[in-house]
């Protein structure tokens, strides 16, 4: 009795006020394959179709993608195997921490490669219908003057920006853990690194991992970017880790809260990268978007 | 007492990632090293499936601070050239990029390249895999052989591979294989992650172990020595006992050492100072 007329009294207080219960969207919600490294592409859209995904944050890595400094592979094989499935590709997010290049490389002939290699990665994600391309800023070498590697990675994000610019694709920045990078690791120097890109086509995500270990909110990002904020990687962590919702220590219901507060509608990309979730990816996918119905309509 | 000569312990440059060549290096002169084995992962050696950077300028940097490399290892497990990749594309570029290895290898002035059986995807019948391993390793035995290298093949955890996770199944592979120009690598985190120890692995390929990746684990973990929990005296000893007088590469991965990495390897290469007859 006592529990039924509290829940009464707070779905009264919810209409009074206009509260909203937290809400998101199927298709926010973006299926990665980074934890399906040790299963074949087809494989991996086969599970995204069957566990209820309709969008996919394709990672450009082995086995499924061939992307490098030369070439891509078989983009209309790849973007036909994504339609059959009713999947839509709607980020393309180029492997950029483990691979041999870095937006924020050095030595001529690794700024080139790097180069090429990322302005391959919007060549392909035009060619396979995507809107975004995600980036970071690299991150130089641990003994240089931290200036030195910033401004190498601003001109190397203004160049791709003029490509992305050319294909139809907008870049959306990530910041890094500061074990990676010296270069975009918090809110501010991703702000300083988009106003001197200061391009229509460079665009900043949150990463939720680089944000919690920054110590930052979703607050301190709206308020410095608004409406350039495109593109997310939402996953749970403690606060390392980048982690199937459920086991991290965030509150997934106070972080869509926060998504609906600033109107935000984009992707939800779920970059799970833990080791733990490589031997079986598709049964642990299927527990993280149970655990994102609980707040769908 | 174990021994060891100093130029046996070859030290490596993986967890340098945040640092130049010239840094990793000065690091290894100034440590005590003798012998690098090189990754050919970037920034310290760009390589792909069409060709690698200017060898003679990274034997002389080398050289010029004492240094022998005296194995090459074309990265072989983080990048996309995986040996036993089923995808045909994947598979080719992935060839054509360990035949530049070998070709790199002797340039750098190394008679051993490294690599393992990484690649196969779990989606396909390990069988099917094991083919394409033994296939490859044939292949890439030809090329070895043309280059005066020889390929030597190192069991890995089985996180990462469906095959050659074990002494016994690399035993297997290496008879199937059967080309002068492969042989065994012991590498003492499979090892121990196996249930193994380096005794077995001598009796089972005495001579043809060419190479070790020598590393502290629990078992888990690339470690500096002492950071693990493997006895070194006693895997000195059966070194020891069956003869070995090939390099024990450092092949230190774990995060923990990426910030300070010199002095991680100044600490390790004085682990070894006790056993040094030179």
């Amino acid at each position: 009795m006592r529990a039924i007329s509290k829940l009464s009294s707070l779905t009264l207080l919810i209409e009074k006020r206009g509260l909203k219960l937290a809400t998101v969207k199927r298709e926010q919600i973006a299926g990665m394959n980074i934890h399906y490294l040790n299963y074949s592409l087809d494989y991996f859209l086969d599970a995204q179709q069957r566990i209820g995904f309709k969008t996919i944050e394709l990672w450009c890595g082995a086995p499924h993608v061939w992307l490098d400094h030369i070439t891509y592979y078989d983009a209309a094989g790849i973007k036909k195997k994504i339609k059959e499935r009713g999947l839509s590709a709607e980020v393309l997010t180029p492997e950029n921490c483990m691979y041999p290049y870095q937006v924020g490389a050095k030595e001529p002939e690794h700024v080139k490669r790097s180069f090429s290699y990322f302005a391959n990665g919007i060549r392909l994600a035009s060619e396979l219908g995507c809107r975004y391309m995600e980036v970071n800023s690299g991150w130089g070498y641990w003994n240089e003057d931290r200036e030195e590697a910033f401004k190498r990675s601003a001109d190397m994000l203004s160049g791709l920006s003029e490509v992305a610019r050319e294909n139809g694709i907008t870049l959306v920045m990530e910041s890094l853990r500061p074990e990676e990078s010296q270069i975009v690791t918090d809110v501010k120097s991703a702000k300083r690194m988009f106003d001197i890109v200061g391009s229509p086509n460079f665009k900043i995500m949150i990463d939720t991992c680089a944000m919690s270990v920054a110590g930052e909110t979703f607050d301190d990002w709206f308020n410095t970017f608004g409406e350039n904020i495109m593109h997310m990687h939402f996953i749970d962590g403690s606060p390392y880790g980048h982690l199937i919702w459920g086991d991290g220590s965030h509150h997934l219901g106070k972080f869509i809260e926060a998504l609906n507060k600033y109107n935000y509608t984009g992707f939800l990309g779920q970059e799970i990268t833990d080791g733990r979730y490589y031997e079986d990816p598709a049964k642990h996918d299927l527990r993280n978007i149970r655990n994102f119905e609980r707040y769908m309509d | 007492m174990p021994r060891l000569l100093r130029q046996q312990v070859a030290g490596m440059n993986i967890h340098y990632i945040y640092y130049s060549l010239d840094y990793f290096l000065d690091a290894q002169q100034k440590a005590g090293f003798k012998t690098v084995e090189l990754v050919g992962q970037a920034p310290h050696f760009l390589m792909d499936y069409t060709g690698f950077q200017d060898t003679k300028k990274v034997r002389e940097k080398a050289e010029s601070r004492g240094l022998k490399i005296g194995v090459f290892t074309p990265e072989c497990a983080a990048y996309h050239y995986l040996l036993c990749s089923p995808d045909p594309g994947f598979h080719k570029r992935s060839m054509e990029y360990f035949k530049q290895g070998i070709k790199a290898c002797a340039g750098l002035g190394s008679k051993i390249m490294l690599t393992n059986c990484i690649g196969g995807t779990w989606d396909e019948e390990p069988g099917r895999t094991y083919e394409r391993a033994v296939k490859s390793l044939k292949e890439l035995g030809d090329a070895a052989k043309e280059s005066g290298v020889t390929v030597a093949v190192e069991t890995v955890r089985p996180e990462e591979s469906k095959i050659i996770t074990t002494v016994g199944g690399l035993k297997k592979l290496y008879d199937d294989v059967s080309h002068p120009n492969v042989k065994a690598a012991l590498d003492t985190v499979a090892m121990g992650v196996a249930g193994e120890t380096p005794r077995q692995w001598f009796e089972t390929f005495g001579k043809d172990i060419i190479h070790c990746h020598f590393v502290d684990g629990r078992p888990y973990g690339h470690l500096i020595w002492g950071d693990g929990l493997y006895p070194l005296d006693r895997y000195i000893k059966v070194l020891n006992d069956y003869g070995y007088e090939g390099y024990l590469s450092q092949e230190i991965t774990d995060g923990r050492y990426f910030d300070k990495p010199a002095e991680a390897d100044a600490r390790n290469f004085k682990a070894f100072e006790p056993y040094f007859v030179n």
